[in-house]
């Protein structure tokens, strides 16, 4: 039974010495490893495999992911009843391109609210090692995503690009522990560092430690290395340490990044807008008119509600799957934001739509 | 050497393209350890240690972390398995669930010390703790699928001996 059991170890001896040789290597060099191009190479080699088992996987995915979300469960069956007497057949197809579609609205609303130039991008892979929260989406240097770049979805922050290849990039998001981004607290505009902990609510340390922070208050990015004015989360709870300059906020992030699928990385942002604009405005008592109710769902082939004052939004173009957005004069540019609830007040406002270019 | 690769390509693409993404898991299915651990029980030690270097090789490559620490391990990994492989005359159903277990846990553990020692700041020993047992568990999960195919196809390309 045994074989040539020598030659195994030799091999195996050989192999060791090679890993630990590339550990030492890429250890030491850390940012200018020599190894770079070669993980682009390996990006650009696997990028449209993944691509292509990702699209082919993505009900499967979806699915599963429905299945974890006790919440929605509800919501989703009632949702699929509601659908299965209005059509009958093709459920499962149609759900998943109206899911697409409403997706694909939601993020032209939000980036053409925020002013923002962005690429469009669907995430097609997770990071495959246990240690890391990155994710890879299907754009790269072919379509002008670079380094350093804010990437974001139709409820905020989704996290910044750290590696670009031929047809795809990796985003470090929001949550890893690597990721830092400068915040602040919207309205009040105490700012800070926003650090992820993995699954757990984000980290945000502001300064000064007296700082005045609500339960539900949003924030939001400043421009440094991201964007500014892309919505991170909202206050969960908050305490300062006695004696520490700063105070300790739990942020609950805007986004679910447990089912990441389209997603805009920001190239530039067109023009100044109000820094607040993307989160709702802050509750004083007002006459400002009151945050419609959602569209429940838009059937496909009657899409219009797309929010055709998208000029803006320059690259942002719909996914293939979903239909392609009409022109024409939107009936409804209200922000339709539901996962961002105003801080606890009601009645909630909001903000003034961005003046049509 | 060429069915092996066909593995560890669909391994990683469906990793990456779906187990990966499935967070409500927590820790998540290791498929690319689980598919090397079926190529060294197939194939034995050789088949193993080549296959879990070239995978982990891959892994590395497509991960933000130091590369050749996945590398390492996974070649370890494949080499015992198929070592202790080789102390059966037939595998029984179960072994193969055992073994993968098995390994599963040393191997992620071994990951997850390696890069702790390395300085990643993603690695906190509780979370480690709490993590290897559930990869444990997934991969067993996998393991009797992952083993059935990967050996019935191999048979029915190269029915006489095994590959290596």
């Amino acid at each position: 039974m045994f074989r040539d059991s020598r030659r195994v170890r030799q091999l195996l001896g050989l192999m060791i010495l090679t890993s630990i040789t590339l550990i030492t290597i890429d250890y030491r060099a850390g940012a200018n490893s020599p190894f770079r191009g070669l993980r682009r190479s390996a990006g650009t080699l696997f990028g449209p495999i993944e691509r292509g088992v990702s699209s082919a996987l993505r009900p499967v995915g979806n699915a599963l992911s429905t299945l974890s979300n006790v919440g929605s469960v509800d919501k989703e069956v009632k949702k699929l009843r509601a659908e299965r007497s209005a059509v009958q057949g093709q459920q499962r197809t149609n759900d998943d391109k109206d899911r697409q579609y409403q997706e694909a609205q939601k993020l032209l609303k939000f980036v053409d609210l925020g002013q923002y130039r962005t690429i469009p991008a669907h995430v097609v892979a997770a990071a495959p090692s246990n240690f890391s929260w990155t994710v890879t989406v299907d754009a790269g240097s072919n379509r002008g995503v670079r380094t350093d770049l804010t990437v974001l979805n139709s409820d905020g922050l989704v996290g910044k690009v750290i590696e670009v290849s031929k047809f795809t990039s990796t985003v470090l998001l929001a949550i890893d522990v690597k990721s830092s981004v400068a915040a602040r607290l919207a309205y009040t505009g105490e700012q800070g560092l926003v650090s992820g902990n993995g699954p757990k609510q984000l980290t945000f340390k502001v300064t000064p430690a007296t700082a005045e922070v609500r339960t539900g208050q949003p924030v939001l990015t400043v421009g440094s290395t991201f964007q500014p004015g892309v919505p991170i989360g909202k206050v969960v709870s908050s305490r300062a340490a006695p004696g520490a300059p700063f105070r300790t906020v739990s942020l609950e992030p805007y986004v679910n990044f447990s089912n990441l699928d389209l997603v805009a990385i920001v190239v530039q942002k067109e023009r100044k807008t109000d820094p607040d604009v993307l989160v709702p405005a802050n509750p004083k008592p007002s006459s400002s008119p009151q945050i419609p109710p959602c569209p429940a769902s838009v059937a496909p082939g009657a899409p219009s509600t797309a929010s055709s004052g998208a000029t803006s939004s320059g690259a942002l173009s719909s996914p293939p799957a979903s239909p392609a957005a009409p022109a024409g004069p939107a009936p409804s540019m209200v922000p339709c934001l539901s996962s961002m609830t105003a801080p606890t007040a009601t009645p909630s406002t909001v903000p003034s739509p961005a003046p049509s270019p | 050497m060429g069915l092996a690769t066909l593995w560890i390509v669909t391994a990683i693409a469906v990793q990456g393209a779906l187990l990966s993404r499935l967070t409500f898991l927590g820790p998540h299915p290791d498929l690319v350890l689980v598919v090397v651990l079926s190529i060294a029980l197939y194939d034995g030690p050789l088949a193993g240690a080549v296959s879990g270097f070239a995978a982990g090789l891959a892994v590395d490559l497509l991960s933000d972390h130091v590369l050749g620490i996945s590398a390492l391990v996974l070649c370890i990994a494949g080499w015992a398995t198929g070592t202790v492989r080789d102390y059966y005359d037939r595998l029984s159903a179960t072994t193969p669930i055992v073994i993968v277990a098995v390994a599963s846990a040393g191997a992620t553990l071994f990951l997850g010390a390696l890069l702790k020692l390395l300085g990643d700041p993603r690695i906190i020993w509780s979370g480690l703790a709490a993590d290897v047992p559930r990869v444990a568990l997934y991969d067993a999960v996998l393991a009797p699928f992952v083993f059935a195919a990967v050996s019935g196809l191999n048979r029915r390309v190269d029915p006489g001996v095994r590959e290596w």
